[in-house]
C-alpha cells in the first residue's frame, strides 16, 4: 500500500462542483455553471490518470488514502479510506472519462432547460458518489457510494418532477435499489460476523487463510455451519444488492422506467456506470464468490435468464430509449453471467466495451430525440440517415458493436463471455446465444426503423426544422464511437496474439486469470458461430424492417398478436409486483393504522382501563341504595355474624 | 463545573419564573426573552462540553447533597456519556424550536413560553438525576407542561390527545413509582440512590416484576409497540414546538430510562426478556413503517416514522452489546435532529395553508425550492442515507445485533418453523425498516413537492423566510456532522456504554448462562443429514466485550475444525 492522499480529490472535486452549483448555480451565468461542472469532472479524470500512472510505475502496488476515522464502535472500526488498485483504475477511467464526455454532450442537450444548473449539480453529485463507490476501501465506504448513486439517480430520473410519471419513476428506482441495499447490508453483516472485518484487503487475507471451506465452525455466531455455507449466504445477500443496482431479475423493473430522466442521464448512469456497480461489486468480492460455488450457480443462471428475458421485451418496444434500456438490462445479464461462470475479467471487459457503445447509442438516441423535438416513438421516425449523418454513422457503428460483429469491441467481449459460459455448461451457452440473436434482431429493427425509409412523423414539416445536433453533442459521439470500434484491443484473444490480453494481465492481480480451455480450432469455430448468430439476427431484421417500415410478416408476427402483447407489456411483471407486494404492504399499513391501533390496542387499553374504573364505581354504587331498611338489614346481619364468630 | 450543570438545569425554570412575575410583555418580547434564555442555556452547555472528558466512563460534574434525609432521598445529579449528549440535544433543540415556531402560537403566549421553559428544566433534570426519587419528580414534572402544551395550544382534537397522553404516561409512571418505592425500601430504612440500587442483586422472580414495572413506564414513553397509540394523536394535535420537543427529546427519555435504570438495576430480567423486547422492537419498526405509509396526514406520517425509528433504538438496547447500545444512544441524537427538522418543516406548511393533509399539496417544489431542498435533505437523513445522520446509528444497531454474542443470539423453537436464530432473524427483519423508511418518506416528499401544482391555493405559498432558514441551517449542518463525523459523539458515548454493558453482563453472569443453555434448542428438524444439536451454552466472554485495538480475530484457525470423516 502506498499513501496517495490526492485520491480524496477524485470524489471531492465533483462534490464541490455539486455544492457550488446547488448553492449559487441559479444566479450563475450559464457559461460559468458549465465551467464549474466540466472542470471538476475533468480534474477527477486527471487525478485518476495520475493515480493510475503512479500505481503502474510502482509495479501495481495499490494506492491508499485514509481520510478520517468514520465509525469506531466496540470491536469494529471503519475508516473513511479510499483504495486504488487495477480494478479501481479501470472503472474510474471509464467513470470520469466517459462521464466527462457526457458532461460535454449535456451542455448541448440541456442548453434550453431553465434548470440547467440543477442538472449539472446532480450530475456532479453522481460522479462524486460513483467515485466513492469505486474507491471505497471497505464495504461501508463502498456503501456510501452505493446509496449515493441511488440518490443521484433518483434526483436525475425525477429531474422534470412536475410530471408525476417521472417523479414516480425516480421513486421506484430509489426504492427498488433500497431493496438491493438491504441485501448489501445483510451481506456485510454476515461477512463481518464470520471474518471480523469489512476492509477489502483484510477480507482477502482472511479468506485466503480459511483453508478447507467445508470445515464446521465451532465458535462464533455461525457455529454449526461450514464456512462455505456462511459465505454462500453472504454472497446471495450481496447478489440481492446486485440485482437491484445492476437491474437483474427480479429487481430490474426500475431501469426501463428510469428512462424518464434526461437522455444524457440514461447514457451515463443507466448504461455506462451506475448500473455496472453490481458487476463491480462482485468482481471486488470475487475472492468471496469463488469459495461459494453454489452462489455462483445462482448468479450465472439469473444472469443468463436476464440476458434472454430482457432481450425478448426489447423486441416489442417502440420507445427508442426503452429498447436501449432493455438492451442494457440484457447486456448486464451477460456481465453477471460471466461472473457466475467465474470469468471476472471477461465480465469487466464487457462492462468497459458496453460503456463505450451503449453510451454512444444513448447519446445518439438523445440526438435523435433532440432533432425530432422530443419524439421518442420509433414508429414516427425513419429516414433520419440523410438528415443527421454523424449521429447515423456513430449509431450504426455502436449497433454493430452491440450486435457483436467482428472486429468491433462488442464482438471480443461478448464472445469471451459466451465462450466461458458454454464451457461451464451447454445450457448457459445456449441462453447466451439466444440472447445474442435477439440482441442483433432488436437492434437492427431499431436501426432500420429509425434511419431507413421516409420520416413518418405526424408533423409533415418536421423534416425542415429538425434540431441538428451541435458540435458539443457530435464530438462525444464520435469519440465514443471510435472507442466502440477499437475497444476490443483492450483484450485481444489469446489465439490471435499468442499472449494474454492486456486486461487479463492488468486485472490479473485483483481478479485472477482464467483462460479458455478449448483448442484454437474450437475457439475460431466458436467465434465464427457467434458472428453467424449476430449476422442472422441482423439479416432477419433487414428482411423484416429493411425499408424502414415493418413488412407484412413483421406486422403480423412481431408487431401484433398475443406474443407481442405479452412482450409489449413486459410480461406483466410490474402489474404482478403492484398487485402482490405493494398492495399487500399497503394493506398491512391500513390494517395497522385503521384497525389495530384504534380498535384493538386502544380498544383494549383505553376502553378496558376506563371500563375498569367505571365498572368498579358501578359495583360499589350498587349497595348504596339509600334504602334505610336494607342498610338496617345488612347492619343486623353483620352484627349477628360478628357476634356469632366471636362467641364461637 | 457541577454548579454549571445545575445552573443549566434550572436556568429555564428561572426564566419561566421571571416571565411569570413580570408584568405581561408584548408577544414578541416574550418569545425573544425565552429564546434568549434558552440560547444562553445552550451556550452554557457548550462550555460544559469543553470541560467534559469523554474518555471517562463514570459520572462527571456530580452534586450530591442531602435533601429529604429521613427518607434517604438525596439531591444527587451528574452526567455520563449516556446522558451528556442528550442534554446537549435538549438545550440545542429548545431555542431552535422556539424560533421555528415563532408565529405558530398567538394566544396565551406568556403561558406557552413558560410551559416550554418549565418543560426544558424538567427534561434536563430527568437526564441528570442520580437519585430515584429525584428522577421521578423530574419525570412527572415534565409531564404537566407537555400536557398543557398539547391540551391548550393543540389542534381540534387537542383535549382527547392530551388526556390520552396523560393517561398512558401516568399509568406507566405509577407502576414505576411503586417499583421505585419497593427498590428504595432497604432493610436499614430508605435509600433512593441510583448507585445503591444498581449495586444490589435482586431475586430473579422479583427482578422480573420490578423490571416489568420500569419497562412499562419507559416503553410507553419511547413508545414501543403496542403501547404507542398515544403518540400519533399527541403529535398530530400538538403545536409544532410541542411535536418537535416531544419527538426530539421526550421520547428519548424512554430509551434513556432503559439504559440508565432498567438495565443496570435488573440485568437478569433484561437478559431473560431480551427476545421479547427485541421482538417487540422489530414489530415496532415494521408496524410503524407500514402504518406511516398509509397516513393521509403528514404529522401522523412523521409520528409513525418515530415509532419505527425508535424501534431501532430499542433493538440496539435489547441486544446489550457495545455496538448496539452505542448505536441506540446515537440514533436518539440523530432522530432528534432529523425528526425535529421534519416536524418544523411540516409546521411551516401548516402555518401557510392550515392543512396537514398530503392530498392538499403537490407540485410545491417549483414554488418553494428552498423548502423543497430542506425537506428532501431531511427526509434522506431520516431514511438513513450514508454520510447523513440516520446511517451510523442504524448501522451500529443492526451490526451489534447481528454479529455479537448477545442475549438475542439464541435459538428459539417456533412451532412449525423449527429453530430460529433469534439475533439474525431480528436483524434481517429490522433491516427491512430501512427499505420501508425510503418508501414512506419519499412518498411524503413526492406528494408534497412533485407532480403538477393543482390546488390554486398553493400558488401563493411563500418559500422559507430568513428566520426559518436560520432554524433549518443548523439542523441540516448537524445532520451532516452526525453522518460524517460520528466519532465526535461516539468517543463520549462508548466508554459509558462499555461500562454499562460490562455491568449488565457481569451481574447477570451465572443465571443467564444456565437459562440460555436450556433455551438453546436444536435448529433444523431432525432427519437424515440433520446437524448435530448445538450443545454450546451461550457464552459471554468478557474479553470479547472489551475494546481490542484493530480487532481482526473473529475467525481464528482454532475456531475451525475439520468435518468428521464418515
Amino acid at each position: 500500500m502506498i499513501k496517495f492522499s490526492s485520491l480524496a480529490y477524485i470524489p471531492l472535486l465533483p462534490l464541490i462542483g455539486a455544492f457550488v452549483l446547488g448553492l449559487w448555480g441559479k444566479k450563475m451565468e450559464r457559461s460559468s455553471a458549465t465551467i464549474v461542472a466540466l472542470s471538476t469532472v475533468l480534474g477527477s479524470f486527471a487525478i485518476t490518470v495520475i493515480a493510475t500512472y503512479t500505481m503502474v510505475k510502482n509495479n501495481g502496488t495499490p494506492l491508499q488514502a485514509v481520510l478520517w476515522e468514520w465509525i469506531y464502535v466496540g470491536r469494529y472500526r471503519v475508516d473513511l479510506a479510499l483504495g486504488f488498485d487495477q480494478l479501481t483504475a479501470a472503472l474510474m477511467l471509464v467513470v470520469t472519462g466517459v462521464g466527462f464526455l457526457i458532461h460535454v454532450y449535456s451542455t448541448g442537450y440541456m442548453e434550453e432547460d431553465p434548470s440547467y444548473w440543477r442538472f449539472f449539480c446532480y450530475l456532479n453529485l453522481f460522479v462524486a458518489a460513483m467515485s466513492m463507490l469505486v474507491l471505497g476501501q471497505s464495504l461501508p465506504v463502498l456503501f456510501i457510494g452505493w446509496e449515493g448513486v441511488g440518490l443521484a439517480s433518483y434526483l436525475l430520473i425525477g429531474f422534470w418532477y412536475s410530471d408525476t410519471e417521472k417523479a414516480d419513476a425516480g421513486r421506484k428506482a430509489f426504492i427498488t435499489n433500497r431493496i438491493g441495499d438491504f441485501g448489501f447490508l445483510i451481506g456485510t453483516f454476515i461477512v463481518l460476523g464470520l471474518f471480523g472485518t469489512m476492509d477489502f484487503t483484510q477480507l482477502r487475507q482472511a479468506v485466503a487463510a480459511v483453508g478447507p471451506t467445508d470445515a464446521m465452525l465451532t465458535t462464533g455466531i455461525f457455529a454449526g455451519f461450514s464456512v462455505k455455507a456462511v459465505v454462500t449466504a453472504a454472497c446471495i445477500a450481496f447478489f440481492i444488492g446486485v440485482t437491484g443496482k445492476s437491474a437483474q431479475i427480479p429487481l430490474y423493473v426500475w431501469l426501463p422506467d428510469a428512462m424518464a430522466g434526461p437522455t444524457p442521464v440514461s447514457a451515463l448512469i443507466h448504461a455506462a456506470t451506475m448500473v455496472t456497480a453490481g458487476v463491480y461489486l462482485m468482481c471486488r468480492l470475487g475472492f468471496l464468490f469463488t469459495i461459494a460455488p453454489d452462489a455462483l450457480v445462482v448468479v450465472a443462471v439469473v444472469g443468463g435468464l436476464t440476458a434472454v428475458f430482457a432481450a425478448t421485451i426489447g423486441v416489442a418496444q417502440n420507445d427508442i430509449k426503452k429498447v436501449l434500456a432493455y438492451s442494457t438490462v440484457s447486456q448486464l445479464g451477460y456481465m453477471v453471467l460471466a461472473v457466475g461462470v467465474g470469468a471476472y475479467t471477461a465480465a469487466f471487459f464487457h462492462l468497459i466495451t458496453h460503456a463505450f457503445f451503449k453510451a454512444c447509442l444513448f447519446l445518439g438516441s438523445g440526438a435523435i430525440i433532440h432533432a425530432l423535438h422530443g419524439e421518442q416513438d420509433i414508429r414516427r421516425m425513419g429516414g433520419l440517415r440523410k438528415h443527421i449523418p454523424i449521429t447515423h454513422a456513430t449509431f450504426l457503428v455502436s449497433t454493430l458493436a452491440l450486435a457483436g460483429i467482428v472486429p468491433l469491441s462488442g464482438f471480443f467481449s461478448k464472445d469471451l463471455v459466451l465462450a466461458f459460459a458454454s464451457e461451464r455448461s451447454a445450457s448457459l451457452g445456449i441462453l447466451g446465444s439466444v440472447g445474442a440473436f435477439l440482441t442483433a434482431f432488436y437492434m437492427s429493427r431499431l436501426y432500420f426503423m429509425t434511419f431507413f425509409g421516409e420520416l413518418r412523423h405526424p408533423d409533415p414539416h418536421m423534416k425542415d426544422h429538425l434540431h441538428k445536433p451541435g458540435l458539443s453533442m457530435e464530438i462525444p459521439l464520435i469519440i465514443l464511437a471510435a472507442l466502440a470500434v477499437v475497444g476490443g484491443a483492450l483484450n485481444l484473444p489469446h489465439v490471435f496474439t499468442h499472449t494474454d490480453g492486456f486486461l487479463d494481465r492488468f486485472l490479473g492481480p485483483v481478479l485472477g486469470t482464467k483462460v479458455l480451455s478449448m483448442t484454437a480450432t474450437a475457439e475460431y469455430f466458436f467465434m465464427a458461430k457467434s458472428v453467424g448468430i449476430a449476422v442472422a439476427g441482423i439479416v432477419l431484421g433487414y428482411v423484416l424492417y429493411g425499408r424502414g417500415v415493418p413488412t407484412k410478416a413483421a406486422e403480423s408476427f412481431v408487431e401484433s398478436g398475443p406474443v407481442h402483447g405479452v412482450l409489449y407489456n413486459k410480461w406483466f411483471v410490474d402489474e404482478l409486483y403492484q398487485n402482490t407486494i405493494i398492495r399487500f404492504t399497503r394493506f398491512l399499513g391500513s390494517l395497522a393504522a385503521m384497525v389495530i391501533d384504534p380498535w384493538i390496542i386502544d380498544g383494549i387499553l383505553v376502553k378496558l382501563s376506563s371500563g375498569l374504573v367505571s365498572g368498579s364505581g358501578r359495583l360499589l354504587r350498587k349497595p348504596q341504595t339509600g334504602n334505610v331498611q336494607s342498610y338496617a338489614a345488612v347492619f343486623v346481619l353483620a352484627v349477628a355474624i360478628i357476634t356469632g364468630w366471636a362467641v364461637w | 463545573m457541577a454548579d454549571l450543570l445545575n445552573v443549566i438545569v434550572y436556568l429555564p425554570a428561572l426564566g419561566a419564573l421571571l416571565l411569570a412575575s413580570l408584568p405581561p410583555l408584548e408577544h414578541r418580547n416574550l418569545k425573544a426573552t425565552a429564546i434568549a434564555v434558552t440560547t444562553l442555556n445552550f451556550l452554557l452547555s457548550l462550555i460544559l462540553w469543553s470541560a467534559w472528558s469523554p474518555a471517562h466512563a463514570g459520572f462527571q460534574f456530580e452534586t450530591n447533597v442531602g435533601w429529604i434525609q429521613s427518607f434517604g432521598i438525596r439531591y444527587h445529579t451528574g452526567v455520563d456519556g449516556l446522558s451528556f449528549y442528550l442534554i446537549l440535544l435538549t438545550t440545542f433543540l429548545v431555542p431552535v424550536t422556539l424560533l421555528g415556531a415563532w408565529n405558530a402560537v398567538e394566544t396565551r403566549v406568556r403561558e406557552f413560553v413558560i410551559a416550554i421553559l418549565v418543560l426544558e428544566s424538567g427534561m434536563l433534570g430527568a437526564f441528570v438525576a442520580l437519585d430515584l426519587f429525584l428522577f421521578y419528580v423530574f419525570w412527572e414534572a415534565m409531564l404537566i407542561p407537555m400536557y398543557f402544551v398539547i391540551g391548550v395550544w393543540g389542534g381540534q382534537r387537542r383535549v382527547y390527545a392530551a388526556v390520552k397522553f396523560f393517561i398512558f404516561t401516568m399509568a406507566g409512571s405509577l407502576l414505576m413509582l411503586i417499583a421505585i418505592l419497593y427498590v428504595a425500601n432497604v432493610p436499614t430504612g430508605w435509600d433512593f440512590s441510583w448507585a445503591s440500587a444498581v449495586s444490589r442483586n435482586f431475586d430473579p422472580t422479583l427482578q422480573a416484576w420490578l423490571f416489568g414495572a420500569f419497562m412499562l413506564a419507559f416503553a410507553i414513553k419511547v413508545p414501543m409497540f403496542p403501547v404507542h397509540t398515544w403518540l400519533p394523536d399527541a403529535h398530530t394535535e400538538a403545536p409544532t414546538a410541542g411535536s418537535v420537543i416531544l419527538a426530539g427529546v421526550l421520547l428519548k427519555l424512554g430509551i434513556y430510562g432503559f439504559v440508565r435504570f432498567a438495565y443496570p438495576m435488573f440485568p437478569q430480567a433484561a437478559i431473560a426478556y431480551a427476545p421479547i423486547i427485541g421482538g417487540l422492537a422489530v414489530a415496532g419498526i415494521i408496524y410503524g413503517a407500514v402504518a406511516a405509509w398509509v397516513q393521509p396526514d403528514m404529522k401522523k406520517l412523521v409520528a409513525y416514522s418515530s415509532v419505527s425509528h425508535l424501534g431501532f433504538c430499542v433493538l440496539g438496547v435489547a441486544a446489550v452489546t457495545v455496538e448496539g447500545m452505542t448505536g441506540a444512544v446515537y440514533q436518539c441524537l440523530a432522530h432528534g435532529i432529523s425528526t425535529g427538522g421534519l416536524f418544523i418543516l411540516v409546521g411551516v406548511l401548516y402555518e401557510r395553508r392550515h392543512t396537514r393533509l398530503l392530498s392538499d399539496y403537490g407540485g410545491l417544489a417549483r414554488k418553494v425550492p428552498v423548502f423543497a431542498t430542506f425537506l428532501v435533505f431531511t427526509a434522506l437523513a431520516s431514511a438513513g442515507l450514508p454520510t447523513l445522520s440516520g446511517f451510523p446509528g442504524e448501522f451500529m444497531i443492526l451490526l451489534g445485533t447481528f454479529t455479537a454474542a448477545s442475549p438475542l443470539d439464541q435459538i428459539v423453537n417456533v412451532p412449525g418453523l423449527g429453530g430460529i436464530r433469534m439475533a439474525q432473524v431480528l436483524t434481517v427483519l429490522g433491516a427491512t425498516g430501512v427499505i420501508l423508511a425510503a418508501v414512506y418518506l419519499l412518498w411524503m416528499v413526492q406528494k408534497v413537492l412533485f407532480g403538477p401544482l393543482q390546488d390554486p391555493a398553493n400558488e401563493r405559498i411563500a418559500d422559507l423566510s430568513v428566520r426559518e432558514i436560520a432554524v433549518m441551517l443548523p439542523l441540516a449542518a448537524l445532520m451532516i456532522v452526525l453522518g460524517l463525523f460520528p466519532g465526535i459523539f461516539l468517543k463520549g458515548i462508548e466508554p459509558s456504554v462499555q461500562r454499562l454493558v460490562t455491568t449488565v453482563h457481569q451481574k447477570a453472569g451465572q443465571t443467564y448462562q444456565a437459562d440460555a443453555g436450556a433455551k438453546r434448542l436444536n435448529w433444523l428438524p431432525a432427519g437424515p443429514g440433520a446437524r448435530p444439536a448445538l450443545q454450546r451454552p451461550l457464552r459471554i466472554d468478557p474479553n470479547r466485550l472489551r475494546l481490542a485495538p484493530g480487532r481482526f480475530d473473529a475467525l481464528r484457525p482454532e475456531d475451525i475444525r475439520r468435518p468428521p470423516t464418515p
